[in-house]
């Protein structure tokens, strides 16, 4: 009975309530009526009051922060008509309403934009028609983040190195090379040529993962994606033909003959590393990247190979003979560890000076593989069959044994 | 049966007896009719919206007295006119009206409707109309005269025949001009064939926006920006690519092939607009 009554009492008060309350209009979203004015002058809809986290990034952010999100997303130096109701008029949007999507190279293609007072420098190379040469590095990143249209134009190539976007890289080589020095009386001839299987090594460039978060130039690191290229160049321990166990790279030469060397503006030693000696002539692998191989300082007034007549971004694709040749490129590089102009060894004359021409007339990425391991066999005259697995490994065999 | 218990029923059954003959209606004027026999809306909706008219006094701005003819009846937009310059997509509905002996029954809706942004805001004029001209008799100079209209009718069917009205959508008091009613251009839903709208950031917000029913076509997206509503966003984006590359080859040339570039390891946070 009393839980009767107690329900009879509950169902009258609720009534109540209902009956009370339902004589109130309230309006499907509040404030849905109180309107933003954008009569001003530039645009008056604060994007920051939705977009609050790409506003951290930015004042986290190297580059850029000092620009206002106007200046890149309603740029308007591509054409693009942006609605906007400044005074009385209006002008309404075509290819846009508040705000577009740029493209980098909106901004840091052709000879660079001023914006507001700033000047947004070209990215070299990549502002030449079709990105500039073949010799530039990344331009396959660069054209495939267009063709994969992802993001606007090329922009996740660009994302890649120069903010916190984080890149998980599979890079696909062959496992191994295998050929053969053939020594005849017309010169050395390659031979045999076979590759492995397709091997996939995962570098993870692992950051915040945050787009708007720009790097500074000097926080872009090389082995931050390429770390299985450096793992293979980064091995200065002596073979037993006092050769270095470095693939990628070499700095030392032979046994003890006259033709002993050790070429200071390879040597890996020389960059601050877990293997460094204590004598750091380069301030980080970048640098030692850079300088001593793939974006080397040329003189000006010297000759200097054709690769480096073209403008690439941040490296070059070379072998050790695109500078290693025949030609006299007299202090045409600058040594940072001898802190000199100088001039890359001549290579191969007498009995050796077909091997250029063999070796040249190979793929890319075959050709300094030649170098390296004749150079750790520690034989000049080494004829024979070599193995040399690719990077990450720097592992090499000369007839079957471990060099 | 005691006296005592019989004067008490007896006090009771008087009380019970006086009151009886008060007859209360449950809601006090409900029947206090509304004229409905002049021109326009005659039953006033802030009456029950009171929380919206609040809303459009906190700023001057689009609808809210910016062109200096004061805010928006209610109606220009909740019972939206015959617009000629407009997406033709939207329909045109009729409600009910009164207007003396004219007697209209709504069809699509009865008192109000809810509105479309883009019902006004997608045609294909912008920018001045008239120069110095927003104190002219709109109508009787000129929009009643069908020629002067682009459809050959007179302006709006006719159902705004006062200045007043007129100029709080049309002129500008600040620098005597009229007006068109701005397009929203840039997503590629105006009249206007060069609004593409096709590098439009906001492009899937607002056509998501059109396939959500929760309100009229764009308006989720166009109130969200437009207004000082406040939004809740969910951004999922992604923090990591994936690059697959390869060292493709020849037998004389070698060269890194892109394979791939998929976008990966989303995350999500949260944005909260009108904090």
């Amino acid at each position: 009975m009393r839980q009767t009554i107690a329900l009879a009492f509950i169902f009258v008060g609720v009534a109540s309530l209902i009956l009370f309350t339902s004589t109130d209009v309230f309006t499907l979203f509040a404030r849905q009526h109180t309107f933003v004015n954008i009569s001003f002058a530039e645009n008056d809809i604060n994007c920051v009051d939705c977009h609050h986290r790409i506003q951290n990034e930015l004042n986290n952010s190297a580059f850029h922060k000092n620009l206002s999100c106007e200046d890149c997303h309603r740029f308007t130096g591509t054409g693009i008509t942006f609605a906007s109701g400044d005074g009385a008029s209006a002008t309404p949007g075509k290819e846009a309403h508040a705000a577009y999507t740029p493209r980098c190279l909106d901004c840091h293609g052709g000879n660079g934009t001023w914006i507001n007072g700033k000047f947004a420098p070209p990215a070299p190379a990549f502002n030449e028609t079709d990105y500039g040469s073949d010799v530039s590095a990344h331009k396959p990143l660069v054209k495939q983040a267009l063709a994969f249209n992802l993001s606007v134009g090329e922009n996740e190539a660009c994302l890649a190195c120069h903010t916190n976007y984080s890149i998980n890289f599979e890079f696909k080589r062959p496992r191994y090379f295998v050929f053969t020095w053939n020594k005849g009386s017309g010169g050395f001839t390659l031979s045999n040529i076979n590759y492995g299987d397709t091997n996939s090594t995962n570098v993870l460039k692992f950051e915040s993962g945050w787009k708007h978060e720009f790097k500074a130039l000097n926080q872009i690191r090389c082995e931050d994606c390429h770390s299985d290229i450096w793992q293979a160049a980064n091995h200065p321990e002596p073979n037993n033909n006092r050769s270095t166990k470095a693939s990628h790279v070499c700095w030392k030469w032979y046994k003890t003959d006259s033709h002993h060397g050790n070429n200071p503006m390879h040597n890996v030693t020389y960059v601050y590393s877990e293997y460094g000696i204590g004598i750091y002539h380069y301030d980080n692998i970048t640098e030692y990247c850079t300088l001593s191989c793939h974006k080397p300082r040329v003189n000006p007034s010297a000759t200097i190979p054709d690769v480096f007549k073209e403008t690439a971004h941040a490296a070059y694709r070379v072998s050790c003979y695109h500078c290693h040749n025949n030609t006299d490129y007299t202090n045409a590089f600058w040594n940072k560890p001898k802190n000199s102009w100088d001039t890359p060894r001549f290579t191969h004359s007498g009995g050796h000076d077909t091997i250029d021409d063999e070796a040249l007339s190979q793929p890319l990425f075959l050709q300094a593989e030649t170098c390296i391991s004749c150079k750790r066999s520690g034989d000049r005259w080494g004829d024979g069959t070599y193995k040399t697995y690719t990077e990450p490994n720097n592992t090499m065999y000369y007839d079957s044994s471990q060099i | 049966m005691s006296v005592r218990n019989f004067l008490l029923i007896l006090a009771i059954t008087s009380v019970i007896s006086f009151t009886m003959a008060q007859t209360a209606s449950i809601f006090a004027g409900q029947h206090v009719w509304y004229n409905l026999n002049a021109s326009g809306s005659d039953v006033p909706c802030e009456k029950c919206h009171a929380d919206v008219a609040a809303e459009m006094n906190v700023l001057t701005g689009p609808h809210t007295g910016e062109t200096g003819y004061g805010q928006f009846k209610c109606e220009y937009c909740h019972r939206f006119p015959p617009i000629w310059r407009r997406n033709q997509t939207f329909e045109n509905y009729t409600y009910a009206s009164v207007n003396g002996s004219d007697v209209i029954p709504g069809k699509e809706a009865h008192a109000a409707s809810t509105v479309p942004c883009m019902y006004c805001h997608s045609g294909d004029k912008y920018g001045v109309k008239h120069a110095n001209a927003a104190n002219y008799d709109c109508w009787s100079m000129c929009h009643q005269d069908p020629s002067q209209n682009p459809n050959g009718r007179p302006a709006h069917e006719g159902r705004y025949t006062n200045n007043e009205d007129c100029r709080r959508c049309h002129a500008n008091a600040h620098t005597g001009d009229v007006y068109y009613i701005p397009p929203a251009g840039g997503f590629g839903l105006t009249t206007n064939a060069s609004d593409t709208g096709k590098n439009a950031s906001h492009l899937s917000f607002v056509l998501s926006a059109i396939e959500n029913e929760t309100m009229k076509d764009a308006n989720e997206a166009c109130i969200a920006c437009h207004t000082k509503m406040r939004v809740e966003i969910w951004f999922n984006v992604t923090t990591e690519a994936k690059i697959t590359v390869n060292n493709s080859y020849t037998q004389s040339y070698s060269y890194w092939d892109v394979e791939e570039i998929t976008p990966s390891n989303y995350t999500t946070y949260k944005e909260v607009k009108g904090e």
